[in-house]
């Protein structure tokens, strides 16, 4: 299980890695566009069933954001779809803020 | 030769193939962790130990210089999206608490955030009319 997350999370940050390359999109239009993906991976009932095929390395990337927003909008509502993805955004935001009280920026 | 073609000759070439490689490595090698993290704890918790550590590591001033070397492998993990939060907080820190880092704090992941839930809505509401049909 661990060798096939390590196939598909390393297959997905190639991906990225061609698109980024290869056009003149930068790494934020990227994540945009893989959670737009993943929401609609999720809507198409494929992303779960990859999570079950290739391990947890699958709920590490971005796209499975998209994913669980779709999921949890479907589950408790579309305005509360952000329950789902609460955990993350908030100890994002806390930590961020932390960060930014302890260090100086680096020039 | 024009100046384009000295422009093209002396920009150094990024080597694609080696991007790819280490893209794919370094993703890997986060999708390993994060298995073995979740087997110990659960999904929230891996997500967890992640945004802290690239938080912090942003701190120090140390994440961009991995990004350089490790490429996408850990823009796309959910290491790339705290780290977004947590640099334009720092970046702006010196315009102040509210016009400063308030304002810009979403500047960067605002967007993975608004298009998260944008599509999520579409694509629900479109869930939803199929099961009308």
């Amino acid at each position: 299980m661990i060798i096939k997350s390590f196939i598909f999370t390393g297959l997905i940050c190639m991906i990225a890695q061609i698109i980024k390359d290869n056009t003149r999109l930068t790494s934020g239009h990227i994540t945009s566009l893989f959670v737009s993906l993943g929401a609609l991976l999720g809507f198409l009932g494929i992303y779960d069933k990859m999570i079950a095929l290739f391990g947890n390395g699958a709920s590490v990337i971005i796209m499975s954001f998209g994913n669980t927003l779709y999921k949890t909008a479907i589950e408790s509502g579309v305005l509360n779809m952000l329950s789902g993805v609460s955990v993350g955004i908030v100890s994002a935001i806390l930590m961020a803020f932390l960060i930014t009280m302890i260090f100086k920026v680096k020039d | 030769m024009t100046y384009k073609e000295l422009v093209e000759k002396m920009t150094p070439k990024e080597n694609r193939w080696k991007n790819c490689i280490v893209a794919f490595l370094t993703g890997g090698v986060m999708g390993s962790i994060s298995h073995l993290l979740v087997s110990c704890f659960d999904v929230q918790t891996m997500l967890v130990i992640w945004i802290v550590l690239s938080s912090i590591l942003t701190g120090f001033g140390v994440f961009d210089s991995l990004v350089d070397k490790l490429k996408m492998g850990i823009v796309i993990p959910i290491t790339g999206f705290s780290h977004s939060v947590t640099s334009a907080s720092l970046e702006y820190k010196k315009e102040g608490l509210v016009t400063g880092i308030g304002a810009n704090y979403f500047k960067l992941a605002g967007s993975v955030i608004l298009y998260g839930i944008v599509s999520a809505a579409i694509l629900a509401g479109l869930r939803g009319l199929l099961c009308l049909l």
